[in-house]
């Protein structure tokens, strides 16, 4: 009982405890107006710097989340926007290929690349109509600029075509200007020549080459290339006439395979 | 008497006073509410009061707890002068709690700040309530007991951190 009882009897610490109620209810019945302008003023000194750097600080935090947020909507946005972009570039050349089907003589089925030859060199892809559409060996393919190449094999619902690049690809040209014939294949890199054409022979750069129609499977007058160059070989009896073709065959996307046709 | 000494030892015991407010402040402005779990609150001042009454006696204790109660009390002007009662009560029982029970084991010290958690708010709770004990049950409890074991919980947390540190003497 006396050990429990001996800390109170310790009077220092009874007369700290007294003068502090004393003090505190002192503080407490003091009346409200000159209590809260001196909080206030304590307040001000004492807490309102640290919260003014704790709102700033929550500020910046707040910008932080705000600029993530920014940015996953910026990606998202950039993403719709790409997506955008594709369909717009689709529609644009759909409707080129509307407007090119529409003035074609020819009976046309209109296909997509689905797989193009992963080589450097584009010798050959996959397009997406086959026998189903009536696609057949044989046919000529082109796109809105020009020659692309011929179908190679038919398959139901896709088939395989051989493109200007492929070194064992022979068309049968024709300078448009001057009528002079020759045979097209392919000259090394993304250029085409136009072979066994006489010396004498009357070919510019910048003539166009187009289909000759000497032959069972393309028709007269299917735009090839344009000539690069023409240069003479003194120990030879043919002149060399490069030729870039019209059509891109690394980007092209929409094709027409070129069904029936009249001479 | 030594009165250098004495000035000396006031002073430091000062200065200690002053760095705790300053890192009550910065907790109360800035951290209250990172170190909050759901509706239990850390009780930061009151366990560094624990901490001044248990290292440096009642009476810094209470002259602490009346310091710490009157910062704490700016935040609710109208009641100025309560929490520093509230606090330096706290202080004494505190003291009078460690030398007539010697409070030296872990687990003494944790019901000592789970009730001194529990005091505390009962007490502040009784007087801005007008003592309306209707609604201790609602209101009070359910806070009031979460935020005494969420204290007492970093209490023992902090203690058995300082314990594990501290390097153990060699005895041969």
């Amino acid at each position: 009982m006396l050990r429990v009882l001996g800390p109170l009897s310790r009077s220092k610490s009874n007369c700290y405890l007294l003068v502090s109620w004393a003090l505190a209810v002192a503080i407490l019945a003091l009346p409200r107006p000159p209590k809260s302008s001196a909080a206030n003023f304590a307040w001000q000194i004492l807490y309102a710097p640290f919260y003014q750097a704790g709102e700033k600080i929550r500020g910046l935090y707040g910008v932080q989340r705000e600029n993530q947020e920014l940015r996953k909507e910026l990606t998202a946005l950039a993403v719709e926007n790409n997506i955008l972009e594709e369909e717009r570039l689709e529609n644009q050349r759909l409707r080129q290929l509307l407007e090119f089907k529409n003035i074609l003589d020819f009976e046309v089925i209109p296909a997509e690349v689905i797989a193009r030859d992963p080589n450097f060199r584009v010798t050959s892809a996959l397009i997406s109509a086959g026998t189903r559409l009536g696609v057949q060996r044989d046919l000529p393919v082109i796109d809105v600029h020009g020659l692309v190449g011929k179908v190679t094999e038919a398959f139901p619902d896709y088939s395989s075509v051989q493109m200007l690049f492929d070194p064992g690809f022979k068309v049968s040209g024709l300078v448009q200007r001057s009528r002079v014939a020759g045979i097209v294949a392919w000259k090394g890199g993304q250029l085409l020549e136009l072979e066994y054409i006489p010396s004498a022979a009357d070919v510019q750069v910048g003539d166009d080459i187009v289909t000759s129609g000497l032959s069972r499977i393309y028709p007269t007058g299917l735009k090839i290339g344009r000539v690069t160059r023409v240069s003479r070989d003194p120990q030879s009896l043919f002149k060399r006439v490069e030729i870039s073709p019209f059509a891109d065959l690394y980007k092209v996307e929409e094709l027409f395979v070129i069904k029936t046709y009249t001479q | 008497m030594n009165f250098a000494l004495f000035k000396e030892i006031a002073y430091s015991k000062m200065l200690t006073f002053l760095v705790l407010y300053l890192v009550v402040i910065v907790y109360e402005t800035l951290l209250a509410d990172v170190f909050s779990l759901g509706p239990a609150r850390l009780d930061l001042g009151l366990l560094l009061l624990i901490y001044v009454t248990l290292n440096q006696g009642t009476k810094a204790g209470i002259i602490f707890g009346f310091g710490l109660g009157l910062l704490l009390d700016l935040m609710t002007p109208l009641w100025l002068g309560l929490d520093s009662l509230i606090k330096s009560t706290l202080s004494y029982l505190v003291g009078f709690f460690k030398e007539s029970l010697f409070v030296e084991s872990i687990f003494s010290k944790l019901l000592l700040v789970f009730l001194a958690v529990l005091i505390n708010d009962f007490l502040r709770f009784c007087f801005t309530q007008g003592f309306d004990f209707g609604k201790i049950g609602t209101i009070l409890w359910p806070t009031t007991l979460l935020s005494a074991v969420y204290t007492s919980g970093v209490a023992g947390l902090v203690m058995f951190l300082t314990k594990t540190s501290k390097p153990k003497l060699q005895t041969t």
